[in-house]
């Protein structure tokens, strides 16, 4: 399958006749980005910058991470070079990436602003920008990986990560058939100002409550959507969860909400907090993101230690 | 006092009161009962006595019932009718006020001020372990006053007679200058932007008693501060030197009116954040009703803003359930044809 | 008895648009200030009102109004200004009503048995009985200034102050108008001050004429007297009995 998959996106390598004794060198070949743009790669690649935290772990996890010359200001810095190249998510400073001379930006869907291409200028000066929308399922989530691994010439690599992934993603599945009762969830990820959001179907978090064997309480809406609190209160929840870890004494103020105190989650004192980065972005770390939800959720069924 | 007391039990008993307290009553029922689940007046009454006089519940209303009435509508639905009152008896007495039919608070920077001053606060991660949730509804209340005050004091500096052009010219410069101000602390502060910008847009969501409680005081001392300037009011509506000529002492009134006006808007909209149109077309449709006459407009206004709010937010909370809308979006997607159609439609009489 | 001693007035500090104005009046005089345009009437009518302050010393019955609370000037002098657009839109009831505001106390200002029978009898007096529950948006500018005249009737006051009232109105409502007010005047007593353009009105109803020019009073004096003299002339920069004559010469 993921062969396939591979097959499929290399469209054509562009052989390049180089050198005058007939030699064969491949310095470039064309593959189709995730958000569908044809994009010529060239083979050697020295610099990367990466403008979004998920592609910067992924790039990571394939063991490029020397080769990252500039990243976006949410992307982990830990164990790169100290005078790595901090850019803008959204308008970063072409010039400043121009002058770093990266060989390739691996970009991210969340840098748009409408439909305006923030690196046009930077594929106009001849730099390749492959985009990487954000994953909306688990598989989406290792077929980016697979395409990272391609355009930075690391088949192998990501093809050992995506089938660790699997492995546990079935060993996890396995489980939770095992779970008879299975408990009704509101996982919540946003508070603004008293407006709640959640998500539905067609993203990668639903499938994660999914896996473990919990119920998404909205599983009957698609994407991200905005929730009124009645009626999280009337839909009564077993279990709560949030990937708001930066909000701090976040799970104490879901538990006091007014009205909340009827919910049989916060009865049971079922709300947990789980890690924000490793539950909203879409690299080979949301197997941790995916642990901590099948813990809080089922103790008694799933021990990672 | 109790002169006062027969003359509002007098007031109240004219037929224009019964039909908006009506219209009031309605709108509470329908806005407590309809929501992602609905529930019954049967229900809904049966909870009521419950929590106020321990009667037991009927046997068909869940837990869960009584939390989302009396914990989550109740307070929403009283606030929101708290909050349109206050926006639209506000925005009657700066219209008077300023006799300009598009003046309002918002003109004198009350929104601007709070807008800046939660968006500072949200930035900088400040908090008040004392005030907990109140926090941000105080902040915003004492920045809209310190801006309304900061305002008058400019207007003062270049005009000692507070002239309505130099207050509305003065409001707008500065609410201008807010704004920019605003723009820079929201392009600053990086995650915190969408905390700042839902605060913004307005909503009703997650608002409890203790909001309720916390705006409650102001809300009273706000219009009856306008009440008891009535005639005075009804004076400047004729214009300013008419008004002293008459005998009032329109620097002091203009001042105090302000004041009293900012106390609403700026409390309301520290709890709500900002919600437009409320205050602009409440006072107008009123006053193609009843007239302009103070004393019925300033009350009579305070219903209407109510119950348009109320509405407003049902349709806010409901059309897209289980998502939830602004509520600003919606008062001004329905006011703003709702307006057309009144204005263009003349005053039986 | 009514008296404006040393009054100096200017807009900006530096410049006085009234320089030395002094007059005295008594019961029944009927005063019209009359000028050019520019000479300063209007702004004259506005600091004796302390609508605008100078530091003139004005006394109604020895009683320094600079001594007194804006409601307690309000007692005794009262504006019946010309119309201008954009009015509030009142019942003529309530609008009449406003003209008892120097004499309403208490916290929420309710009329007294005695405010409601004086403003019923201005109502009365100028015929508006019938239009008391009218919005005053839906009136007509002869009713309008009917309106005004029923509130200054109801402020009662001993001064009555006159700022081009019959501006835009037709020739028989100023003519109703100022023979009413003139009467009433007469009557109760009142001083009256007008200011008019036109001169032909100020000749007819005043007793007292007030000619100012640039400022300065010119011509202080009974009515005819002050038409007999060359300064007006001067200052109109036309020989106004002659124009009178010529112009309306056609009607005779």
């Amino acid at each position: 399958m993921r062969k396939l998959f591979i097959a499929l996106l290399v469209l054509t390598f562009v052989i390049t006749l180089s050198g005058c004794k007939g030699e064969i060198e491949v310095t470039e070949f064309t593959v189709t980005d995730r958000e569908g743009t044809e994009v010529v790669i060239p083979t050697n690649i020295t610099k990367i910058v990466s403008t979004a935290p998920s592609n910067t772990e992924v790039i990571i996890g394939l063991g490029l991470g020397d080769m990252l010359v500039a990243v976006d200001k949410y992307s982990p810095t830990e164990g790169l070079s100290e005078d790595i190249a901090i850019i803008n998510f959204r308008e970063p400073d072409i010039e400043l990436l121009i002058s770093l001379e990266p060989d390739i930006v691996v970009a991210s869907g969340h840098n748009k602003v409408g439909d305006d291409d923030p690196f046009k200028l930077l594929k106009e000066a001849g730099i390749a920008v492959v985009y990487i929308p954000s994953a909306d399922s688990l598989q989406g989530i290792l077929d980016d990986i697979t395409f990272i691994g391609l355009v930075l010439g690391k088949v192998e690599e990501a093809n050992t990560i995506t089938t660790d992934l699997q492995t546990e993603f079935d060993e996890i599945a396995a489980i939770a058939a095992t779970i008879t009762t299975k408990v009704n969830v509101y996982f919540e990820i946003g508070d603004y100002s008293g407006t709640l959001y959640s998500f539905g179907t067609e993203t990668f978090l639903n499938e994660v409550v999914t896996l473990v064997g919990g119920n998404n309480i909205y599983s009957s809406e698609s994407g991200w959507l905005n929730v009124s609190v009645e009626d999280i209160i009337s839909k009564n929840p077993d279990v709560i969860v949030t990937n708001q870890s930066n909000v701090e004494g976040i799970v104490a103020s879901i538990m006091s909400r007014t009205g909340f105190d009827t919910i049989d989650a916060v009865i049971n004192n079922q709300v947990f907090v789980v890690n924000g980065n490793s539950t909203s972005r879409g690299s080979q770390n949301i197997i941790e993101g995916i642990r901590e939800v099948a813990e809080a959720l089922y103790p008694n069924y799933y021990d990672f230690d | 006092m109790q002169k006062l007391c027969i003359q509002i039990i007098t007031t109240l008993i004219k037929s224009k009161y019964l039909l908006l307290l009506a219209l009031l009553t309605i709108a509470l029922i329908l806005g407590t009962g309809i929501g992602s689940v609905y529930i019954s007046p049967i229900k809904i009454f049966s909870i009521l006595l419950h929590k106020v006089f321990n009667i037991s519940l009927i046997d068909s209303v869940k837990n869960t019932d009584v939390a989302i009435i009396y914990h989550i509508r109740l307070p929403r639905v009283l606030i929101a009718a708290l909050i349109g009152g206050s926006l639209a008896m506000s925005g009657a007495a700066i219209q008077s006020l300023l006799r300009n039919p598009l003046a309002s608070p918002y003109t004198l920077g009350v929104s601007s001020g709070a807008s800046l001053g939660v968006a500072i606060a949200i930035s900088f991660h400040l908090t008040s372990p004392f005030l907990s949730n109140m926090f941000l509804p105080v902040v915003g209340f004492l920045s809209s006053l310190v801006t309304v005050i900061l305002i008058l004091y400019l207007a003062r500096k270049i005009d000692r007679n507070y002239s309505t052009n130099t207050i509305i010219l003065v409001g707008i410069v500065s609410s201008l200058f807010i704004n920019g101000l605003l723009t820079l602390v929201i392009a600053l502060s990086g995650d915190e932007l969408k905390n700042i910008i839902f605060w913004q847009m307005g909503s009703l969501s997650l608002r409890g008693y203790d909001h309720l409680l916390g705006i409650l005081p102001f809300v009273i001392i706000g219009s009856l501060g306008l009440l008891v300037l009535h005639k005075e009011l009804d004076a400047l509506a004729f214009g300013e030197e008419s008004a002293k000529n008459i005998g009032v002492n329109t620097q002091k009134v203009k001042i105090l009116v302000i004041l009293f006006s900012a106390t609403l808007t700026g409390s309301a909209i520290a709890i709500s954040g900002i919600i437009g149109f409320v205050g602009l077309v409440s006072p107008h449709i009123v006053k193609r009703i009843y007239g302009q006459k103070h004393l019925t407009l300033l009350p009579i206004s305070f219903l209407f803003g109510g119950i348009f709010l109320i509405l407003t937010d049902l349709i806010a909370r409901t059309i897209v359930s289980p998502s939830e809308l602004p509520v600003g979006s919606i008062t001004a997607l329905i006011g703003a044809p709702f307006f057309a159609f009144i204005f263009f439609y003349k005053r039986g009489k | 008895m009514f008296k404006v001693e040393n009054l100096d007035y200017s807009y900006t500090g530096d410049k006085l648009v009234l320089k030395d104005i002094n007059f005295e009046l008594f019961e029944r005089d009927f005063l019209s200030i009359i000028g050019p345009n520019g000479s300063g009437k209007t702004t004259l009518l506005k600091t004796v009102s302390k609508i605008l302050n100078s530091n003139a010393t004005i006394t109604i019955n020895n009683e320094d109004i600079a001594q007194m609370s804006r409601k307690k000037i309000s007692e005794n002098i009262s504006y019946f200004a010309q119309l201008k657009g954009n009015i509030a839109d009142l019942s003529v009831y309530d609008t009449v009503m406003l003209g008892r505001y120097p004499y309403i106390t208490g916290f929420l200002g309710k009329p007294s048995k005695k405010d409601k029978d004086i403003v019923n009898s201005a109502l009365e007096k100028t015929q508006l009985e019938d239009l008391r529950d009218t919005y005053t948006s839906r009136l007509s500018g002869g009713q309008l200034q009917r309106v005004f005249l029923a509130q200054i009737i109801a402020q009662d006051t001993k001064i009555i102050l006159l700022d081009e009232p019959t501006n835009h109105l037709d020739l028989k409502h100023q003519k109703e108008l100022l023979e009413y007010i003139k009467t009433y005047a007469y009557k109760h007593n009142k001083i009256v001050i007008g200011v008019f353009h036109d001169l032909s009105i100020a000749r007819k109803y005043s007793n007292k004429i007030l000619l100012l020019g640039n400022g300065e009073i010119s011509s202080y004096d009974v009515t005819n007297r002050v038409f007999d003299t060359d300064m007006i002339n001067e200052l109109y920069g036309l020989d106004i009995k002659k124009y009178m004559i010529e112009h309306y010469k056609e009607w005779t």
